[in-house]
């Protein structure tokens, strides 16, 4: 990446680089099936306050925690809304290209096997592809793309399989669906904050002295 | 001697200078950034920083908004709005005068 890319790059993607701030997000995503095996019927309306009080209060802790490290660290840049790209064509394409099989595999499935219909999970691959869109584009550097890329097709992967139900360990694959795309949410997120870091070391020392 | 300007177009001198093309280049990818934001992604000294966003503010090219937030001082930077042509300007003055050279390296051959 030449300097005026690595400038352009870290100027327009500083928030979206800065993902490690939704990782208790994440962690709730992947934790979910063992949340969902808590007894919530039995317990008193105190109980289940008091539980979703310490959640959410982790999360706004967490949350202002590293917003403080990245301003500390890294300082504060706002980015510009809606910022038209060069290959906006390009952009559009990647993102229909990833989405037209999705929607025709899960068509397909309805179609196909309706005595076992798509549950919820057939939501979260469109989830991911929404919260990955930024990371697919063609504007992107090319190991952030790469990481993305690579996330979407283990994410596709395993939906499919869920959805077809011939796979070895589907009923596995089933109960444990959420936790898989919280993994890759926070793996995601822990690569998007190396690349930040990296980027950000290679800044010449004061080559323009 | 011949002066240069009579065979390629004037840059603007203000903006040619690395350090202040570097800040200009962060701040158009941005609505506005802060000091450190800046100094990080730059690799600037903080000296030559600060002399550098004086220049762009004196040239007209950047806004600078202080605000003292718990007795430290927060030094927001932004671009005016005739500078994103300006830096269009000059980029397309660059291809010119590339271009130009091409050409003349070409007729030499």
């Amino acid at each position: 990446m030449d300097e005026r890319n690595r400038l352009t790059f870290l100027a327009a993607n500083y928030d979206n680089l800065r993902n490690l701030r939704f990782a208790p997000v994440y962690v709730l995503l992947i934790a979910d099936p063992w949340i969902e095996r808590l007894d919530w019927y039995h317990i008193s309306d105190r109980t289940f306050f008091a539980r979703v009080g310490v959640a959410l209060g982790t999360y706004v802790v967490w949350l202002s925690r590293m917003n403080a490290y990245y301003k500390r660290r890294y300082g504060h840049a706002e980015s510009r809304p809606g910022q038209p790209t060069k290959s906006s064509w390009k952009d559009a394409a990647i993102v229909y290209i990833f989405f037209l099989p999705v929607s025709v595999s899960i068509c397909l499935c309805v179609v196909l096997f309706t005595q076992h219909p798509p549950g919820m999970f057939a939501i979260l691959p469109f989830l991911l592809l929404l919260a990955t869109t930024k990371g697919l584009l063609p504007s992107n550097v090319e190991m952030r793309r790469s990481y993305y890329l690579a996330a979407d097709a283990l994410a596709l992967l395993i939906a499919l399989a869920l959805m077809i139900r011939r796979m070895p360990g589907h009923s596995f694959l089933y109960t444990y669906d959420e936790t898989f795309f919280g993994i890759i949410m926070l793996v995601i997120a822990i690569l998007d904050h190396v690349l930040l870091i990296r980027t950000f070391r290679q800044a010449p020392r004061d080559a323009y002295a | 001697m011949p002066d240069p300007s009579q065979f390629f177009p004037e840059v603007n001198r203000v903006i040619h200078e690395p350090a202040r093309l570097a800040i200009l280049t962060v701040l158009s990818a941005c609505r506005s950034a802060d000091f450190v934001f800046i100094q990080r992604t730059t690799g600037l000294t903080k000296g030559n920083l600060s002399v550098q966003i004086s220049r762009l503010e004196e040239a007209g090219l950047v806004t600078v908004e202080k605000r003292i937030k718990k007795k430290k001082t927060l030094t927001t930077i932004s671009l005016t709005r005739t500078t994103r042509g300006e830096l269009a300007r000059y980029w397309r003055t660059l291809d010119q005068i590339r271009e130009q050279a091409i050409a003349g390296t070409m007729s030499f051959e």
